[in-house]
């Protein structure tokens, strides 16, 4: 019985959970979409260009539906993303959902290799830092990390493709599908992206993670275990990881709106046909719909990993 | 066998090829058939090109919504065009004739017999006829077929139509049908894998990761050497340009000089320079309806001051020809008797001075690359003639929402496409054009263009607009500095790829052993 | 030491217009390497990567500067509003929250959507990034300090709250306050430098440092410097300015 309404009160915290999500992200986008529409410039100035004649204009605003006013088309843009329509770009007549979607999955694999290398170079300097604060070892990484932090990833990009692809010859200079296939058919054109998101991204997690792992460190029952013998990776893995991991955690998750900075320039940098890409497009192409539907992933993301971060913040109080 | 009533036109087109084929080894002599081929190569059969080419996720294949240049490269390597320009004159492709009447109001096309599409189905007048309809009605391509009158067209269901024209338009060629004319199946709406009857067909169509395309052995022309193209979508020039030097591709379209002088030697690429023909023309548009430039002499003086090697130098690193105040050098119609303006810096300084011209005003707004470095270069060259320009710039994206901005300056740093000179004036020049921004007025220009338009006798309408240009190079309003080609590279052993409208075409395209 | 290095670059950034007198004129050939095209070589357009270098990182820092600027005045401001618990500072807080969800550089490509690109433009991106920021770290610091005997008895003396807010909360909030605008200060050169990457050309034209890079990249191979050196440029500013923000805020906050 007592178990049974512990999982209803787990349902239901988690059905709030949810809620509260998409709550916050359809509010955050229906500013987008209202800020969006305070602004001049529009996707039938932008088509136009040199051809631009008020007439023509207007006539296109029409046949895009840009005449009509604004609440009635952001009602319109509701009930389509409710019933799962996006509508069409205003240029090629291409839908918008199947276009979101291959995009997404493409972004999603770099992004899950990038956060694995960022996990790693990450947590492991951290880790190595934190444990020893304020040795020369430290000292190193720390520096290394702030660098890593300030350089654009750009920058880190462009340094990547002159040493592994100009020099070495290792690796693709631009991340190329396969014609028709997909990621997983060339995989090699991940790895010079996802290091680049990577070294900017560990080290914004390692400033984040090591002050918490130097004070578990500095812990009285990290202490303890130490002068009671026991082996360093013993203690680290029993004794102190565990202190750290929820607040280090929440630390990551803040992570998440500066990683989808980073794609974006990445991206472009490697000429990746992701979400960042897209995005970009979508700017200069001046596809409303288009950017709401990219910016709506973008938001959701970042208000899910704001709310994972209070959860676990939540947790552990 | 061409009818007596296609002959005129034909050798008028031949007439023109010779004329463009000589001027054009002239003046650039980089074309793609010039690309040295080793001696003692053959072409060999079959062989895959990967192209890296503007593009991007949002692109379909249909040409009316094309956004990128991925489209149009695909289109014109899987459709037939009636006539197509390739090194700056027109060139019949399904078209065996196109034929005006004695008003140039009423065109006929006859097309070839036994062109078949990919499916098998024969290649028909309405096609052509349905075709040129959805053209012409699209958004993008609907103010040049403004004059076609298609409740009027007609079409025999065999292999010739009609095109009624609401008024005369000598020029139906160059300034509408060779600009987009390809032909798919009547009742075409689907083109996510379309049909043509060209020498590639679509095998397969993926936004973001591009088209791939298979060799037509039935062909009409004869079925290309290549066996497979890959269209892959690379919306930056520098990462097009890293595509091929990285081997990932084999040809780039739209690399910058910049990008070329990158290319190291031995690394086994060339660069394909088609000249003015595949090429935007700069200019400075002076602004005719207010002081100072309402004076001829002023315009002069300007035209004068300005030093179009040095622009040509810095703003496209050299890679370009020198303009001479009329766009469509290089083109069919050009006027090669034009004196090129020199450079005379003195005179201008003396009529400024005289006219007691001492400031203006320029608006620079970055439609395309190096559209600001050029003005800022030319105030450089216009403090030699002793006047002070400042440089506005204004956002690309909006700037024509609100002409009133552009109308504010006395000049204009502008781009546009090199047109032949009687599309060009017709869209830029004459009184009410789309894109006289300025308002100019010129009745001598506009009823000289009018008179051309109307003028089927191939001598007398050139030597009208021979008068025209003359015109525009003593009196106009613009002072065109340079033509900035469309440069693209690709693998030395590949040959015989020809460019139009700044995409390649690779029917008769071959690997070299 | 990273002072001097913060002082020595900054310093460099405005001193060096007043020098770089032909950093838009070509001297020679495009992308010449040092020695042969003067100290760091030349650019695309053949022009002397030393000269724009010198004249190119005012303009941005001051870009960078007059946003944080605005970002803070408005940020600490919204912030002391969310300390009440008045309905209009909820809803305040409300639209502050949302803000929030919205990464920086989506905030950038809706308004250079809209706006086309500029220095207007940038200055509005970073504020409108950074002010949730702001709001919410001024008020973070300034609740334990509202609650401090000082302002109690100034409140009961009489003070209205504004006066209580300029006189004994902002002098107290004045180091931590400081210490934030270093870090949006480096997050607004930043996210102009993306900006300048993705061909937006943020501050009109391509001679700030940021697009400087970008503009180099293509010819990185023939001359690095082109790019590499206004790159370093930036870390120069960037980096001691991240580390001894990073100090101060470990004094304020201990």
């Amino acid at each position: 019985m007592s178990r049974f309404r512990r999982a209803a009160r787990t349902a239901t915290a988690f059905a709030g959970w949810l809620l509260g999500w998409a709550a916050w992200t359809l509010a955050a986008l229906v500013v987008v979409f209202l800020v969006l529409d305070l602004l001049p410039g529009d996707a039938a100035s932008a088509r136009l260009g040199q051809n631009a004649t008020p007439e023509a204009l207007a006539q296109l605003r029409a046949q895009y539906g840009l005449d009509r006013p604004v609440l009635v088309r952001l009602g319109e843009w509701l009930r389509g993303l409710a019933s799962g329509d996006l509508g069409n770009t205003l240029l090629s007549s291409a839908p918008i959902g199947p276009m979101v979607a291959t995009a997404l999955g493409r972004t999603a694999v770099l992004a899950a290799v990038a956060a694995i290398g960022i996990a790693i170079l990450g947590w492991g300097g951290a880790i190595l830092s934190g444990i020893r604060a304020g040795s020369p070892l430290d000292r190193v990484l720390s520096s290394t990390a702030l660098a890593a932090i300030c350089t654009p990833e750009f920058v880190v990009a462009t340094v990547a493709v002159v040493v592994f692809s100009s020099a070495l010859g290792w690796l693709p200079a631009v991340s190329l599908l396969p014609a028709g296939g997909g990621v997983l058919d060339r995989p090699q054109i991940l790895v010079l992206p996802a290091l680049s998101i990577a070294i900017v991204g560990s080290g914004t997690l390692m400033r984040l993670v090591r002050p918490i792992v130097a004070r578990e460190a500095a812990s009285a029952h990290v202490e303890a275990a130490r002068l009671a013998g026991l082996a360093p990776s013993r203690v680290l893995v029993r004794h102190l990881l565990p202190g750290a991991l929820a607040p280090a955690a929440q630390a990551s998750a803040m992570l998440v709106p500066y990683l989808i900075g980073g794609t974006v320039v990445v991206e472009r940098a490697f000429a990746y046909p992701g979400l960042g890409s897209l995005l970009v497009q979508a700017v200069a192409n001046r596809e409303p719909g288009l950017l709401m539907a990219c910016g709506g992933i973008v938001i959701a993301v970042t208000v899910f990993a704001y709310r994972l971060a209070d959860l676990s913040q939540t947790d552990r109080s | 066998m061409a009818s007596p009533l296609s002959r005129r036109p034909a050798r008028r087109l031949l007439a023109a090829s010779l004329a463009t084929a000589l001027l054009g080894l002239a003046a650039c002599g980089a074309g793609p058939d010039t690309t040295p081929a080793t001696t003692g190569a053959s072409p060999v059969e079959g062989g895959t090109v990967r192209v890296a080419i503007l593009g991007g996720q949002t692109d379909t294949l249909d040409v009316t919504k094309a956004s990128s240049f991925l489209v149009y490269g695909v289109a014109l390597n899987i459709y037939d065009s009636l006539v197509l320009v390739v090194d700056g004159k027109p060139e019949l492709q399904l078209a065996e004739s196109i034929t005006p009447d004695a008003g140039a109001t009423r065109w006929t096309i006859k097309i070839r017999d036994g062109v078949t599409f990919h499916d098998g189905s024969p290649v028909t007048a309405d096609d052509v006829l349905s075709s040129l309809k959805y053209l012409g009605t699209a958004p993008n391509y609907g103010s040049m077929f403004a004059d076609v009158d298609f409740d009027q067209a007609t079409s025999d269901g065999k292999l010739t139509v009609t095109l009624a024209l609401s008024k005369p338009r000598a020029d139906l060629i160059e300034s509408v049908l060779s600009q987009i004319s390809v032909v798919f199946p009547a009742g075409t709406t689907d083109f996510s894998k379309p049909i043509g009857s060209g020498p590639f067909k679509v095998e397969s169509y993926s936004a973001g990761t591009g088209a791939v395309l298979v060799r037509n052995d039935d062909y009409w022309g004869g079925a290309p050497k290549l066996e497979r193209l890959e269209f892959i979508p690379i919306a930056d020039a520098t990462a097009r340009m890293s595509a091929i030097t990285g081997d990932q591709v084999d040809y780039a379209t739209g690399v910058t000089p910049t990008g070329i002088e990158t290319i190291q030697e031995g690394s086994g690429i060339v660069v394909q320079d088609p000249g003015a023909a595949e090429s935007s023309a700069f200019e400075f548009m002076m602004n005719q309806a207010k002081a100072p430039f309402d004076d001829p002499e002023v315009r002069e003086a300007f035209r004068l001051a300005i030093d179009r090697e040095a622009l040509v130098n810095v703003v496209f690193r050299g890679k370009g020809t020198v303009g001479n105040d009329v766009v469509g050098q290089g083109m069919v119609g050009y006027d090669d008797a034009l004196k090129q303006r020199e450079r005379d810096v003195e005179k201008a300084k003396q009529i400024f001075a005289a006219k007691g011209v001492t400031t203006l005003d320029a608006l620079a707004s970055e439609m395309t690359p190096g559209i600001t470095d050029a003005a800022k270069l030319m105030a450089q060259q216009l403090k030699e003639a002793g006047v002070e320009v400042t440089i506005h710039e204004a956002d690309p994206t909006t700037l024509f929402n609100d002409l009133s901005v552009v109308r504010a300056n006395d000049l204009f740093s502008f781009y546009a496409i090199n047109r032949a000179f009687a599309a060009h004036a017709t869209m830029f020049l004459t009184d009410g054009a789309p894109g006289n921004y300025f308002g100019s007025q010129d009745e001598e220009l506009t009823t000289l263009i009018t008179q051309a338009q109307a003028q089927t006798d191939e001598a007398k309408r050139s030597e009208l607009l021979n008068k025209a240009q003359e015109l525009v190079w003593s009196n106009g309003t613009d002072a065109v500095w340079g033509f900035q080609p469309v440069l693209a590279a690709h693998t030395e052993n590949l040959t015989g790829v020809r460019m139009t409208m700044s995409v390649p075409l690779f029917a008769q395209a071959a690997y070299q052993q | 030491m990273w002072l001097i290095l913060l002082v020595g670059a900054v310093g460099f950034a405005f001193v060096g217009p007043l020098f770089a007198t032909g950093s838009e004129t070509a001297v020679a050939a495009g992308y010449l390497p040092p020695g042969e095209g003067g100290l760091l070589g030349t650019d695309g357009l053949g022009r002397d990567v030393w000269q724009r270098l010198a004249a190119g990182g005012a303009g941005l820092l001051l870009v960078a500067a007059l946003a944080t600027g605005v970002a803070m005045l408005v940020g600490i401001s919204l912030g002391l509003v969310l300390t009440s618990r008045r309905p209009l500072a909820r809803g305040v807080g409300f639209v502050v929250d949302l803000l929030l969800v919205v990464p920086s550089m989506l905030t950038m490509m809706v308004l250079v959507f809209g706006l086309g690109s500029g220095v207007p433009t940038m200055v509005l991106v970073m504020t409108v990034a950074s002010v949730p920021f702001v709001a919410r770290f001024t008020r973070a610091a300034a609740l334990p300090v509202l609650r401090s005997d000082y302002v109690l008895a100034a409140r009961l003396g009489g003070d209205g709250w504004p006066r209580v807010f300029v006189r004994d909360v902002l002098p107290n909030l004045a180091g931590p306050l400081l210490a934030d605008a270093g870090t949006r200060f480096i997050g607004a050169l930043y996210l102009v430098a993306a900006a300048g990457f993705l061909g937006f050309s943020p501050l009109g034209g391509d001679s700030d440092w940021a697009t400087m890079v970008q503009a180099g990249l293509e010819g990185i191979r023939l001359n690095p410097w082109a790019s590499l050196a206004p790159a370093l440029a930036i870390a120069a500013v960037t980096v001691p300015a991240n580390i001894l923000v990073d100090r101060a805020m470990r004094k304020v906050t201990q």
